[in-house]
């Protein structure tokens, strides 16, 4: 037998401090463990329609054997079909294995341990996460009316910030920056810092006045945008997502992104998703904005408060803790994302979906709001813990 | 850091590098005298009952900010676990002169004495004192207006003395953690690494309310208050409070969140209620409820149960929406070891002792009366014991537990490997 492995010398402190993610178990574990017969995953902001025909047809007609053969390293059809899309060239694109993934390639690419990222405390959490475990300090600025704060990100820069990340929309809160904010932060940053503008909701967006962020790379060539065919697109099983940027700044990201990772029927399905007419845009941004008046009007109906902006889902406020609600929930066959860990205590994201979904969720809560909970005081559990001797 | 073997020879130097570390450590010389005392008989325990045959041993001197402590780190193969017990020191089998002997004068000398496991390296034994302080001051003290407006923040250093005060004039009448009788303690509590605080302060500087919350292991975290001094009812100052208190943690690796001492303000729509326990202190029996709340999901787990706790456990698990696998153990003619192993914490100021499982043996029930009768030689009222559902092992414990008037009354979710059933022992003690 071996000696035990030095874990506290091998591993790094800003290691030792981070806790690992653990995901949700799959559906199949988590009906056994709520006993519930069927799940209506309103947990990710997955689009509910499935991926696009063309790229449907391309999963299924997928050769076995493509999967023995390595796929591009570098995504290079898609890369090309990007660049023809929004008129750049293939080297301003990487392409990685979801947007998580590009996300460590740019923390990577600029930041070393004692500098520092700014972004919001109440975002996407993957920023801080990938920051943090990098040994890079996350600097979390308040949202204000549930948006990004322009001015306390600037006065939050110090000469060791090296990357800004606007998440835009915002996931959780759906808050968009217009054309007009988003360039005058990046005049007032003046490219002393890589501003990253993460557009994983950019295809849901109505809002004419919404900037895309692609058009200014051109403008501001610190500035580097996120997508992903996660979203719109419905391919998050595959994990696929891009980065896009200036040549010279997508050219340092370049040495730290992990080539190969990004599998060959991803890279397919994406460049067939790029192909299709926009018809399923169309279809998915019209089942949003039917669920979205649904819902609206459904807990507004309960007495709840709600947040409901840009992208395909909504946060509300309940009257007892979000993970009790998850819990609830969960036995009723609906998988909601319980928002303390975004730092909105007894906050719920849901994702629009279709309308069986919507109803089920509006049916649960219901429910669920018309249950005593343990946190109600009328729900008094002394007299049951018959036990205690109380004299 | 000292490394020693347990031998007589080595003793002074013992007593030298813990009384010299103690006192280098902020530790005033009384408490230094009294940690130093308490290492010598452990020290001393070590080399006459534990390891006689000249072991090499660890022995660590930190600071925590408010205590010092003593770890001694030493192996374990081929000793008598049964040493590790607090009544070690009183058993027929060993060669000490009196009851007066063993871990249980050093646990009288010190805030805490507990006994743990340490992966790969063997068994370590706490001492932890902590250091003196004064008694809050009781001078005619401000109440500040309702506040209009306020934000939240962490406190400086005098901000949190205050704090401290007015919790104490605000509150009177009301079961409170006694460290907010020392306010320069709650100081250098947050000076440490587990403890934190938060204020909610006026647009002039006034302290309208505040938290104060502490890790407590790996997954638990434990939130005292919010306070509100003179708010108007409806005011959203303790919501502020707790949502802050809750933002710091929500993305680390603390799962729950619990509260033992709640106040009248305290927003139960943030928490569940576990149940409660009775206490007894001064003369007078009180009701205390214990609230917790997931951070995270809950991605279920598997409880190890004794047949007798499956009741109480499933109810609860039920009543609760805890997703959990209820797995038997029960006894298949297996062999156990002949001694079994308890931890002992005290909470002096609220007569309350703590047993914890290190070891099943067979003697466990004999071992749990001489525990029961030397806790009330101490003067304990409230003894609990803790079993772990995590540790399929511990389940042994529970007939025994059963049959000698403990009784299960709450369980705190993954508050240890698993969850936590809380027994608290019904009977006299004589």
């Amino acid at each position: 037998m071996t000696s035990p492995t030095p874990l506290d010398y091998l591993v790094p402190p800003y290691v030792k401090r981070f806790q690992a993610y653990i995901p949700s178990k799959p559906d199949e574990e988590l009906k056994k463990i709520y006993r519930c017969s069927r799940i209506f995953r309103l947990n990710n902001n997955e689009n509910i329609l499935g991926p696009c025909p063309a790229a449907a047809a391309v999963i299924q007609k997928f050769p076995p054997l493509r999967a023995a053969i390595y796929p591009s390293g570098d995504a290079y059809y898609l890369r090309y079909k990007l660049a023809d899309r929004f008129g750049m060239h293939p080297d301003q694109f990487l392409v990685g294995n979801g947007a998580n993934e590009v996300i460590s390639f740019a923390i990577k690419a600029f930041c070393q341990e004692g500098d520092n990222i700014i972004t919001a405390d109440k975002t996407f959490a993957v920023y801080e996460w990938v920051a943090e475990f990098s040994g890079v300090e996350s600097r979390l600025v308040p949202l204000v009316d549930f948006g990004f704060d322009a001015e306390g990100m600037l006065a939050s820069i110090d000469a060791r910030t090296k990357i800004i990340f606007v998440c835009n929309p915002n996931n959780p809160t759906g808050s968009t920056w217009n054309r007009q904010k988003l360039c005058r932060f990046l005049d007032r940053i003046n490219g002393q810092q890589i501003v990253v503008v993460d557009e994983a909701y950019a295809e849901f967006v109505a809002d004419p006045d919404y900037p895309d962020g692609l058009d200014l790379i051109r403008e501001y060539p610190n500035l580097v945008i996120f997508r992903t065919f996660s979203k719109m697109f419905a391919l998050a099983g595959l994990r696929i997502g891009y980065l896009a940027g200036s040549n010279e700044v997508v050219e340092v990201i370049r040495r730290t992104c992990v080539v190969y990772s990004v599998n060959s029927l991803a890279q397919m399905a994406a460049l067939a998703a790029m192909e299709d007419s926009g018809e399923h845009v169309a279809r998915t941004r019209e089942l949003v904005s039917q669920g979205k008046a649904f819902l609206k009007r459904e807990i507004e109906g309960l007495g709840l408060s709600y947040v409901l902006g840009e992208g395909n889902f909504m946060m509300i406020k309940l009257p007892l803790n979000d993970a009790l609600a998850y819990r609830k929930l969960m036995t009723h066959g609906v998988m909601v994302r319980s928002m303390t860990g975004f730092r909105f205590p007894n906050w719920i994201r849901v994702t629009i979906s279709n309308g069986e979904a919507m109803e089920a969720l509006v049916e649960a809560l219901g429910k669920v709001l018309g249950e005593p909970w343990t946190g109600n005081k009328k729900y008094c559990l002394q007299p049951q813990l018959g036990g205690i001797k109380t004299s | 850091m000292l490394q020693a073997y347990t031998g007589k020879a080595f003793a002074p130097l013992v007593y030298s590098f813990v009384e010299n570390a103690a006192i280098a450590l902020g530790m005033g010389k009384p408490k230094a005298f009294d940690l130093v005392t308490a290492a010598n008989r452990v020290f001393a325990h070590l080399c006459r009952v534990v390891l006689k045959n000249y072991e090499q041993i660890e022995i660590r001197c930190t600071s925590g900010g408010y205590y010092v402590q003593v770890e001694f780190i030493f192996p374990v193969a081929d000793i008598d676990l049964r040493a590790f017990n607090l009544t070690a020191g009183a058993l027929p089998t060993d060669d000490s002169e009196s009851e007066e002997t063993g871990l249980v004068l050093a646990a009288r000398l010190v805030d805490r004495c507990a006994v743990s496991q340490v992966d790969g390296r063997g068994l370590k034994l706490t001492l932890l004192k902590e250091k003196s302080y004064p008694l809050f001051e009781e001078s005619p003290l401000a109440i500040p207006q309702p506040l209009g407006e306020f934000s939240i923040r962490t406190p400086a250093a005098e901000e949190l003395k205050l704090f401290a005060r007015l919790v104490k004039e605000c509150y009177q009448g009301q079961i409170l953690p006694e460290f907010f009788d020392f306010p320069g303690k709650m100081v250098d509590m947050t000076a440490g690494e587990h403890y934190d605080a938060a204020v909610a302060v006026g647009p002039a500087g006034e302290i309208g309310g505040g938290i104060f919350w502490h890790q407590s292991g790996s997954k638990v975290v434990e939130c005292f208050g919010p306070y509100l001094f003179n708010q108007e009812a409806g005011s959203a100052m303790a919501n502020s409070l707790l949502d802050h208190c809750i933002s710091a943690i929500a993305r680390t690796e603390v799962v729950v969140l619990i509260n033992r001492f709640a106040t009248p303000e305290l927003p139960l729509e943030y928490f569940e209620l576990l149940g409660g326990a009775m206490f007894r202190m001064d003369g007078k029996e009180f009701w205390r409820e214990s609230w917790f709340r997931l951070l995270h999901e809950d991605l279920g787990s598997v409880a190890w149960v004794h047949p007798d706790l499956e009741d109480f456990l499933g109810q609860e698990y039920q009543r609760l929406i805890l997703p959990r696998e209820i797995r038997h153990v029960t006894q298949a003619g297996e062999k156990h070891a002949r001694h079994s192993v308890l931890s002992t914490h005290f909470d002096r100021s609220e007569a309350t002792a703590t047993l914890r499982p290190m070891w099943f043996g067979t003697d466990f029930e004999e071992n749990l009366e001489q525990h029961l009768q030397l806790l009330h030689q101490e003067g304990m009222l409230n003894i609990f014991f803790y079993l772990d559902v995590g540790k399929s092992w511990q389940a042994a414990f529970t007939p025994g537990l059963l049959r000698h008037d403990f009784k299960p009354c709450l369980v705190f979710p993954w508050s240890g490997v698993g969850d936590v059933v809380l027994f608290q022992f019904q009977g006299a003690c004589s």
